[in-house]
């Protein structure tokens, strides 16, 4: 088991770096610089060598790539070419804005997802898990910036409840913090539900043809108490699966969302960084969530471990 | 009354690179710093002509080659230091300087430029090879602005200058803020605070103005909104003169856009009025040359008599010059609303005469790269050429377009050299009337700037032909 999780984390580190490289030729790879983007369209041949030189793009991409490297194993994840500010605190403020979103949207598709996907998978045969199956079609269907879209228009702009976008910092008022987040939060999370009722209502319904459960129930469990008992942990396997591949999407959505309600967080900085070719902050932020969905894979492997002692014994 | 409410909110698509308008173009850098945070020797007022700033007056010697300037006495740097000629020739000498890092954007603003000199602490005398007529318009605009040479390296973070409001802070993708210089040497803005907010597109701002989040909308992102604000007795719509070349630009190269026939041939195909009523809502100007109808170019003619809508002449015209089967290819810069909604018009108004389009969607700084400044690999581009006094660029033929008129280049040389006001209009008209006969380019028309603003917000001034969007003035009634 020890020897395992070694390799699993050996495996881990290796993905990292190679991760870090292809992030590196594929950022790199994007035509157009950002000394052309700072000289816009009064930029002279000579100009644009001279700033390319004094902005160091004119180095060996090898070199390049090992200040970068380097740099982050030190904890520097270096200044902005453009903007001259230092990134790692940039990134940091930028998550206070997107963690809580990410964590918001998850919590709220979690909190509709199991109650409404049991309650279809149990009921599967009637109308009521029908009605559900088909809603969350439909929430499958809807774009999140269609609905956020939606969400603004009715609650910002008509009803005047909630802010239509931007963002009060969390020192300077907590409550408006958590209001500017609830619209996203929702229009981010709906989507998520709606996939998530989909996989819990057919993990559901699977486990409920399991030997085990039919043999629960011979032994005289009511069907609730066989799903309690012994159901709900097989079904899980799935479903954390599918939660660690959501978070990806949930990353990839908050770009998104950011920028349709203007959220100063991560996504709207990769966002604007890409447009402006500002690279150093784009490998910088794809590294960081590259990391986070290799380390979150990591945890769902060992989440396996713990949920299923067969996964245990044979790998 | 009292003014009720200190701070004014601002609603931008455009959000600032970095806070030095001298090391970076990017347009919104000046829109929002210069005048109010940084300030030059002269400002562009609102219809575009050259007005006292920091300079109280200027003379200029019969020959034209020496400018004086008499600085305003007192100004103080936002850091408390006090502002003197000295700051003016660092400023200076430090854009004209090839190995300034940063280089400064526009460091040919300053080649007709001799030397710079201090005379005492508030006189500064700037001599020229030969006169130049635009040189000291181009000392408005953000590039010129005069730093102090003891903040200037953290101006991109911590920006101090002289102006009405200093810096408070910027919240990267989200806002920043301005607030009211208490010591300002001039007349003190009556705002305390400004905050600038950043939107990705028109239609999150347009929502923000209506649920009262912001006050004014900076930059209107579609025209064809305008129309609702209108209504809205909420709301204040204020237009300014027409600026901005929104244009089909024409790469002269190679065969066939070398053959002016085939340009003229384009050009008779478009109909100025479709895209001026289908994306400006009729708040557009046609334009027939490389000028616009603003004080900014004085110099400006109506040109768009020369290439008149005639699909009929177009076709004539491709006929002769044996493209029948024309196929090109159209770089879109897909994140400006106007290039999408240009497309839309340019495919139809050319396939009627026969012309198809190859539509290459694209982002800007690929553009930058692939269109304007290596490979220059494109047929035609839809771009607003948004600098004033920017028609010098026809004298090089390694520009973009690859326009190669000697003639042209020669008038270009003799007009910006030109004293006598009269002979200087009289040569600009005529390399406006040439570059319309050549069908260089293919101009459609230049855009009133607009703004919309909540009732009760008074002062404000658009922004368009001046690189600032001046807000010393405005307060709320």
């Amino acid at each position: 088991m020890v020897l395992q999780l070694i390799r699993r984390a050996g495996w881990l580190l290796v993905s990292l770096w190679l991760a870090s490289v292809l992030v590196f030729s594929v950022v790199n790879l994007l035509p157009g610089d950002v000394a052309a983007v700072i000289l816009g369209t009064s930029a002279t041949p000579q100009a644009l060598e001279t700033l390319r030189h004094q902005l160091g793009l004119d180095q060996p991409g090898p070199v390049r790539y090992a200040a970068w490297v380097v740099g982050m194993l030190h904890g520097d994840f270096g200044t902005s070419v453009l903007s001259h500010t230092d990134i790692g605190p940039l990134i940091l403020q930028k998550l206070s804005v997107s963690a809580p979103l990410a964590l918001a949207s998850m919590v709220l598709s979690l909190l509709a997802a199991v109650p409404l996907g049991v309650l279809a998978g149990t009921h599967h045969r009637n109308a009521s898990g029908a009605v559900i199956s088909a809603l969350s079609l439909v929430g499958i269907a809807v774009p999140a910036f269609w609905a956020g879209l939606l969400l603004a228009t009715v609650f910002a702009v008509l009803l005047h409840v909630l802010p239509a976008g931007g963002f009060t910092d969390w020192s300077s008022d907590p409550i408006a913090a958590l209001r500017s987040l609830l619209l996203p939060a929702v229009a981010l999370g709906l989507v998520q539900a709606a996939v998530l009722t989909r996989y819990i209502r057919s993990a559901i319904i699977d486990v409920q043809g399991e030997d085990f459960i039919r043999t629960a129930r011979a032994k005289g469990l009511t069907r609730w108490q066989a799903l309690r008992r012994h159901g709900f942990r097989y079904a899980a396997i799935p479903i954390v699966t599918i939660l660690g591949i959501q978070l990806t999407g949930l990353l990839v959505g908050a770009i998104v969302i950011e920028n349709v309600f203007v959220l100063p967080g991560l996504g709207r900085l990769l966002f604007q960084s890409v447009g402006n070719r500002d690279l150093l902050i784009v490998q910088d932020v794809v590294m960081l969530l590259t990391t986070v969905v290799l380390v979150v894979n990591f945890l769902v492997d060992l989440t396996y471990r713990l949920l299923d002692p067969r996964i245990r014994a044979t790998v | 009354m009292a003014s009720s409410k200190p701070k004014a909110i601002i609603g931008f698509i455009q959000e600032p690179t970095s806070l030095d308008p001298t090391a970076d173009a990017t347009a919104s850098i000046a829109t929002i710093l210069l005048d109010n945070l940084y300030q030059g020797l002269v400002r562009l007022d609102s219809g575009g002509k050259i007005s006292p700033s920091l300079a109280r007056s200027w003379d200029v010697s019969p020959d034209g080659t020496v400018v004086t300037f008499h600085l305003n006495t007192g100004v103080k740097w936002h850091d408390g230091s006090p502002f003197s000629a000295q700051d003016v020739k660092f400023s200076w000498d430090r854009a004209a300087d090839a190995n300034t890092n940063p280089v400064n954007p526009h460091r040919d603003y300053w080649a007709p430029v001799k030397s710079v000199d201090v005379v005492d602490d508030s006189t500064v005398k700037v001599t020229l090879s030969t006169y130049s007529d635009n040189w000291l318009f181009h000392m408005g605009q953000g590039s010129a602005c005069i730093v102090s040479s003891k903040s200037v390296d953290n101006n991109k973070t911590n920006p101090i200058g002289t102006g009405p409001f200093k810096y408070a802070s910027w919240n990267h993708g989200a806002s920043l803020g301005l607030t009211r210089n208490d010591d300002y040497w001039g007349n003190k803005a009556k705002l305390t605070d400004l905050e600038f907010r950043f939107f990705s597109d028109g239609n999150a701002m347009n929502n923000a103005i209506k649920a009262g989040d912001i006050d004014v909308l900076g930059q209107v992102g579609s025209p064809d909104q305008v129309a609702a604000f209108q209504q809205d007795p909420n709301f204040t719509v204020v237009t300014g003169a027409a600026s901005g070349k929104f244009m089909i630009s024409v790469n002269e190269s190679s065969a066939p856009l070398n053959d002016k026939r085939v340009r003229q041939a384009l050009y008779a195909a478009i109909d100025r009025k479709a895209y001026i009523d289908g994306y400006f809502a009729g708040m557009a100007v046609p334009i027939g040359s490389h000028a616009t109808p603003n004080d900014g170019e004085p110099y400006y003619v109506d040109m768009t008599g020369v290439n008149t809508y005639d699909p009929s002449k177009a076709k004539q015209l491709l006929a002769a010059a044996g493209q029948d089967n024309l196929k090109l290819r159209l770089a879109q810069v897909s994140a400006f609303p106007y290039a999408v909604q240009f497309t839309d018009i340019l495919t139809s108004q050319l396939a009627a005469v026969g012309v198809q389009l190859d539509v290459q969607p694209m982002e800007f700084p690929r553009w930058l790269q692939q269109v304007f400044s290596n490979a220059q690999d494109y047929d035609l581009t839809i771009i607003n050429h948004i600098e004033e006094r920017d028609i010098g660029n026809y004298a090089n033929p390694k520009y973009y377009w690859h326009y190669d008129n000697p003639d042209v280049a020669n008038w270009l040389k003799q007009a910006d050299a030109e004293p006598d006001a009269g002979k200087r209009n009289g040569l600009y008209k005529q390399i406006q009337q040439q570059l319309a006969d050549d069908a260089a380019n293919l101009w459609i028309a230049a855009a009133n700037s607009l703004g919309i603003l909540h009732k009760g917000l008074m002062g404000y001034q658009v922004q368009g032909i001046t690189p600032s969007l001046f807000l010393g003035d405005a307060y709320f009634a």
